[in-house]
Formats: C-alpha cells, sequence, structure tokens
C-alpha cells in the first residue's frame, strides 16, 4: 500500500480531489475497503484531500494517514474498524 | 546428481547410532534407485526422440541455422544445464534429465533445476509420466509464493505506440499484463507485467544505434505493476496504450507463466530489429500456445505492430480491444470539448489558479468547471513531469487548482476517448513496392520502388501515430524511355519527420533528418547521382476546416556531395513551409517548397516545390501522384502502393 501510495503519488492525490479514479479505486482495493462502502471512501478521500493540502506534508505516509484519520471519525468507516 | 557425503564427514561419524547408518544406506539405496530411474527416463525420452520436438525447441529457444544444426537464441550459460546445451538440444535434455534428480542451485535465480526451469520439468513429466515420488521432494516454493502474489487469472497484450522523441520507442513497444483474478477495469492497473527490454549502457545516441542494431546489449525479461509502466508510457512519455485482451485457457496462462519463470535465468543479445520486445513477448505466447507459430514467420525484423497484427489474425484469440489515453491525449481531447469561454479560463486558471475560487468562474455550472479543472490539472501534471526545472512551480499551481476542484461535489467524466488513430492491427503493412509511370523534361519513365519500412506521411495514416514519418531502406529504380536506360534513381537510408502541431498548451518543436542517395540535373550533367544528408527543426500547427490540416515551417541544413559538383561538395542551408490537408478519410493532399542556399563547396542556390496526393484504396493499397521540382527540372509521378 506505502508502495503504491508512493510510486502513483501525484495521480492519487489528483483523484482525491476530483473524488474518483482508478488510481483511488486501486488504493481502496488495497485498504480491503467493501465494494458497497467504495462511493463513501471517494467522497471521504475528496474531503480530506483540503486537509493533506494543509498538513504541508507531501510524502506518501502523510497520504494514507490524512484518509486513515478521516476514515476515524466517519460514520461507516468508523463502525467497520470497531467491529 | 547426489554427490554422496565426504569420506572425512564419515570417519568423523563412524561410532555413531545405527540411525544414522540406516539413513546413509538410505540415501545410498536412494541414489542407485534414481540413477537407474535416470536412466530409464533417458532411455524413453530418446526413444521418443522428445529432443527433436518443436516443444523443447521453444522452451530453449533453438532456432534451426543455416548448417541444419540447431542453436538457441538465448546467450547466459546458466540457461543451459549441458555445457554444449546452447547447440544441442539432445545433451540439454539428458542433463536437465539429470539434473532433477539433484537439489544443487542452478542458474542466475539459484534453484533447483526442477524450479529453476519449472516449465521444462512440467512438459518432461508430463510426456515421460514421470513419477515424482522418485526424485527428492521439491516443493519450488518460491515460484509458488510468486504465483500466488500474482493471483492470474487472463493475459493482456498490451502495445505502447510510438515515441519518436527516443530511437528505441520509435516503433512502439509490447508487453504482456497478467490480469489478476477478480481484477476491474480500475483495478487493472495493479496487475503484474511482463517486459523484454535491453539494458541499455550508453547514452551517446549514435553508440545506441550501432550496438542497439548489432545485438551489443543484454537484454531481460522483467515483472513490475502494471501502475508503474502505464506511468512510464502514459504520463512521462505521452504515449497512447492499446490493450488486447486475450483468450486463453487455464493450462496456456499457467504455462506462459511458468516458462516467464524460467525466463529469470535468461539472458538474450538484444538486437533491435529482430530479437527485440516484440520478437521475445511472442516467443512467450508460442509457449503458452504452440499453435499460434508466432515467431516462425519472423526473418529479418519484428515491428511492435507487426506481432500485434499477428495476434489480431489469429480467430478468437482477442477478446477486447481498450483505448488507454495517454495524459497528453487526454488534455488535448477535454480542452477539445470545452467551449471557446471555457478555453479562455482553462488559460487563465492555468497561469493564475486563484481564479478558479473567484467569482465570475465559480457561477459557471459544477460540471463544467470540473471539466475546465481537471484539464488545467493534466495539464500542470503534465509540465511537471516533462519539465525537470521548474516542476515545483507547476506543482504548486496543480495544488491550488485541486484545492478548488476537491470543493465540486461533481465526478470527473471517465476517460473513455476517442482515440486520435485506429488501433495498430488496422494499419497498413510495413514493406511498400510501388509501380510507377512518369514524365520527366519530356521523358517517359517507369518506376520501380521498395521500402523495407515503415510509414510517410503520406501513406494511409490509420493506426500510424499521426505526423511521425519513419522510412528506412527505400530504394527506387527507373527506365527512360527516350534515352533508354535504366538507373538506380535514389536510395534512402533513413528519413524521419516528426511534426508536432503546437498550440495554446503544448508547444513541442518539430524535427526531421534525412540521408541517401539521388539523382539530380545540374552543371550540364542530366543524371547524376549524389549523396545527402538534410537535418531541420521547425515548428508546426494544425487547424480541422476539412477533415484536419497540418501547417509546418523548417529552419535546415543541407549537405550534398557528389563530383557533379565543384569541389564534389557544397554545403548550406535554407527554409521549408508546407502543409499537409486530409480533405477526406482517404484523401490527403500537401504541398511543400524549400530554398536552400550554400555558401561552402559549390557556391549555389535552389528553389524546390513539391505537390503531392494520395488515395487510399484499401489498407494496403493506395495510388499517389506528385509534381517534383528542383531548381530548373521538373517532374511527375504517377505511383500505385502494395503494403504487405
Amino acid at each position: 500500500m506505502n508502495v503504491f501510495a508512493a510510486a502513483n503519488y501525484d495521480s492519487l492525490s489528483q483523484e482525491m480531489a476530483q473524488g474518483g479514479g482508478e488510481h483511488l479505486a486501486s488504493l481502496a482495493e488495497l485498504m480491503g475497503i467493501r465494494d458497497e462502502n467504495r462511493a463513501e471512501f471517494y467522497a471521504l478521500a475528496q474531503v480530506q484531500y483540503a486537509s493533506l493540502v494543509q498538513s504541508g506534508d507531501r510524502t506518501p505516509a502523510a497520504m494514507l494517514k490524512v484518509l486513515h484519520s478521516g476514515m476515524e471519525t466517519h460514520p461507516t468507516f468508523a463502525r467497520l474498524s470497531s467491529n | 546428481m547426489g554427490r554422496g557425503l565426504p569420506p572425512s564427514f564419515l570417519s568423523a561419524f563412524v561410532g555413531l547410532a545405527l540411525a544414522v547408518l540406516c539413513l546413509l544406506t538410505g540415501t545410498a539405496k536412494a541414489q542407485t534407485d534414481g540413477s537407474a530411474y535416470l536412466q530409464e527416463l533417458v532411455q524413453r525420452a530418446n526413444a521418443a526422440a522428445l529432443y527433436d520436438q518443436r516443444y523443447w525447441h521453444l522452451l530453449l529457444h533453438y532456432r534451426r541455422t543455416i548448417g541444419g544444426g540447431y542453436e538457441s537464441e538465448a546467450d547466459e550459460a546458466g540457461f543451459f544445464l549441458a555445457p554444449k546445451g546452447k547447440t544441442d538440444p539432445k545433451a540439454e535434455l539428458q542433463a536437465t534429465l539429470a539434473r532433477f534428480f539433484s537439489t544443487e542451485l542452478v542458474g542466475r535465480s539459484r534453484q533447483p533445476a526442477r524450479c529453476a526451469f519449472i516449465a521444462r520439468y512440467h512438459w518432461l513429466k508430463a510426456a515421460l509420466a514421470i513419477d515424482e515420488s522418485r526424485l527428492p521432494p521439491e516443493p519450488c516454493e518460491r515460484f509458488h509464493a510468486w504465483l500466488r502474489e500474482l493471483n492470474p487469472a487472463s493475459i493482456t497484450l498490451v502495445f505502447p505506440s510510438a515515441y519518436m522523441n527516443n530511437p528505441s520507442s520509435m516503433f512502439g513497444h509490447l508487453l504482456l499484463r497478467i490480469d489478476q483474478r477478480g481484477q476491474t477495469e480500475q483495478t487493472r492497473i495493479l496487475a503484474y507485467t511482463v517486459n523484454y527490454s535491453a539494458d541499455v549502457t550508453t547514452n551517446n545516441g549514435i553508440v545506441f544505434a550501432v550496438l542497439g542494431v548489432a545485438g551489443g546489449f543484454k537484454g531481460y525479461f522483467s515483472t513490475h505493476p502494471y501502475y508503474v509502466k502505464a506511468k512510464e508510457y502514459g504520463d512521462f512519455e505521452n504515449r497512447d496504450i492499446w490493450e488486447y485482451r486475450l483468450n486463453l485457457t487455464e493450462d496456456q496462462v499457467e504455462r506462459l507463466l511458468m516458462h516467464t519463470w524460467e525466463m529469470g535465468n535468461a539472458s538474450f543479445d538484444y538486437f533491435f530489429f529482430k530479437e527485440n520486445c516484440a520478437y521475445q513477448i511472442l516467443s512467450l505466447l508460442d509457449v503458452a500456445d504452440p499453435d499460434l507459430h508466432l515467431t516462425d514467420r519472423f526473418w529479418l525484423y519484428t515491428f511492435p505492430s507487426d506481432g500485434v497484427r499477428m495476434i489480431a489474425e489469429k480467430p478468437g484469440l482477442v477478446k477486447e480491444i481498450i483505448f488507454r489515453p495517454s495524459r497528453s491525449t487526454k488534455i488535448r481531447r477535454g480542452r477539445q470539448a470545452l467551449s471557446g469561454d471555457e478555453k479562455m479560463w482553462l488559460g487563465k486558471i492555468i497561469a493564475d489558479p486563484s481564479l478558479a475560487q473567484s467569482e465570475p468562474f465559480t457561477i459557471m455550472p459544477p460540471q463544467r468547471q470540473a471539466l475546465v479543472l481537471d484539464v488545467a490539472s493534466d495539464y500542470l501534471l503534465y509540465r511537471a513531469a516533462t519539465e525537470g526545472n521548474d516542476a515545483t512551480s507547476y506543482q504548486e499551481r496543480n495544488k491550488a487548482v485541486l484545492i478548488a476542484r476537491s470543493k465540486l461535489k461533481v465526478l470527473s467524466v471517465p476517460d473513455a476517448l476517442t482515440p486520435v488513430t485506429g488501433p495498430p492491427e488496422q494499419g497498413h503493412n510495413v514493406m511498400r513496392a510501388g509501380l510507377g509511370l512518369g514524365w520527366h523534361e519530356r521523358e517517359f519513365f517507369n518506376e520501380l520502388n521498395f521500402r523495407l519500412a515503415f510509414h510517410d506521411l503520406f501513406d494511409p495514416e490509420y493506426g500510424y501515430t499521426p505526423d511521425a514519418q519513419i522510412e528506412a531502406m527505400d530504394v527506387a529504380l527507373r527506365h527512360y524511355a527516350r534515352s533508354d536506360h535504366t538507373r538506380l534513381e535514389r536510395f534512402t537510408l533513413v528519413n524521419i519527420v516528426s511534426l508536432s502541431p503546437m498550440d495554446a498548451l503544448f508547444k513541442s518543436p518539430s524535427w526531421k533528418v534525412s540521408t541517401g542517395l539521388e539523382t539530380i540535373e545540374h552543371n550540364q550533367c542530366r543524371f547524376c547521382r549524389i549523396g545527402n544528408l538534410n537535418t531541420g527543426i521547425g515548428a508546426a500547427a494544425e487547424s480541422f476546416w476539412l477533415k484536419r490540416e497540418v501547417y509546418f515551417g523548417f529552419a535546415e541544413l543541407a549537405s550534398e556531395y557528389g563530383r557533379v559538383f565543384n569541389s564534389n561538395y557544397r554545403l548550406g542551408g535554407g527554409a521549408t513551409l508546407g502543409t499537409l490537408v486530409d480533405i477526406t478519410e482517404r484523401w490527403k493532399f500537401g504541398v511543400s517548397g524549400t530554398y536552400l542556399q550554400f555558401p561552402l563547396g559549390e557556391k549555389s542556390h535552389e528553389w524546390r516545390v513539391s505537390a503531392q496526393q494520395r488515395y487510399a484504396l484499401h489498407k494496403n493499397f493506395a495510388v499517389r501522384f506528385e509534381f517534383n521540382q528542383r531548381a530548373r527540372t521538373q517532374e511527375y509521378l504517377l505511383n500505385l502502393h502494395a503494403y504487405f
């Protein structure tokens, strides 16, 4: 997942801002996000794009962190991870 | 073969318990049994002449030599288990069987023979009904872990189209993708690819060309995720990609992968024209399905587009063809979809992204705003990727564009874009022959011409990269009627033209280079042979009034050598202006004018004018009519071209 995020950082940032795309879908696949939750994940990624830029950290680790922290407070994903 | 235990080892343990002795006797017995079984297998293999079978030759990459023997195209000693394995299929087969009884590590990949050459093992096991329990146990864990990681379901042939700015990519490329189980259109970038490429050891273009043609580089197979390759071709080199999903059975996919695994022990001398990426990728497919006979037909060269054409011709082999646009194609197509007003916004936002969040832009419908911002972001990424120096400025602007984009809760339009040209297998064949009739200075002539490869700007364009010409080895013979003589009128060694139409976003230069022999009329010599070398750099633009028009201009250097010139040469420069017009899909017209001034050697100057039109009768037949004027010599020529 880190390797993928590092190799595709530019495309992933772009698709986060667009709220969809093949790189974001592939990341969701690697993160094990279920098909029925993909749309919510894309919407969340779009919202989180601003936080990624604000963090000022241009590393793939920061990108994954921003996504994970968004998921922790998101009703769907928080419930899934606490199960 | 098992080597037993060294005597010193045995003597040190002479007093040990019976259990150890039992074990040793057990091993010795297994060895006797093993060598008897090996002999039996060798006898059966010889009786069945397995070493003569085509599949064995495919696995070892043997080709017939002129002398009637065999030689493998693989050039690494570790790929063979017999010392003379490169030229002796029979010795190699015997040595291979022998090594199946050993756990010694072989090949570059350092594995037991059964695992390092797992396709050979599987084939021999089936052909000889080998009883595995009589061989030392060998789970081949590395191979199986690799296979699990690949999770293979099917194979896709991938063709990244021509890239004019790198000599090794001018004809396109071929690689395979191992599609995974459960893969979707979007997650296909996670699949692995099988790629064959030269390990290029020079940055010098001339050294590269010489070594590339002469087999001076080593070629290796490698596997990378498709996202790495798609990024390299689509985002950095801006090459459109065609994907051909193949219909292979599960067994065929498995055979292909087992042989790919073996290729980890092989290297090949890389020959730019024959034993290149296309040839080696096709050889893997031949192993998957020997009935395809893909590498049998190659004689002098293999172009990647030929490979695609052969695959596409096999009935039922291609399941589906998918076009994957490069980033620059996405930008061009995206921009074409914008209105005049939106194009203006695109330019402004690229220059100053803060406008994307200000009033006049934000009152546009969100879907239209998203369109503009997506093209802007693609363009800024394109500039960041292609311009090393100023990358940060483009990245910063891209960030600002994307912040605005992330506030628009609308989906982007998917990439289902119309390709700029047809799929490569629908293009004309690469060899061309022509039959012509002409009128040269009040005299009729007949012309026979032949071109080894590849494509010029007036050949039928469908399936080829537009505005890219690469001609190699073009010969024309003429018979002049009145003076009743036959001569070699023209020999073009190479003639390359790359036109890159500029627009508001793209500003790549156009360039050309050509060299060869030609016949001119000069200084009272009616038919004079000269050698020439010409190169130019320029600019091009396009419009879409009829179908498509391209305008170009070059500043150029010209040198000509021949006894006809005082001091045997002239060297100078000048300019060319011209246009190419696609009147319809089949009909193309072009005109160009050149003025050259030669201040060195024979001081002279010359005007040249050329007008041509082509009508494509079929993808492999075209008629061409041309008028050429050079100094005061005029000629008309009608040609019928066939491509094969």
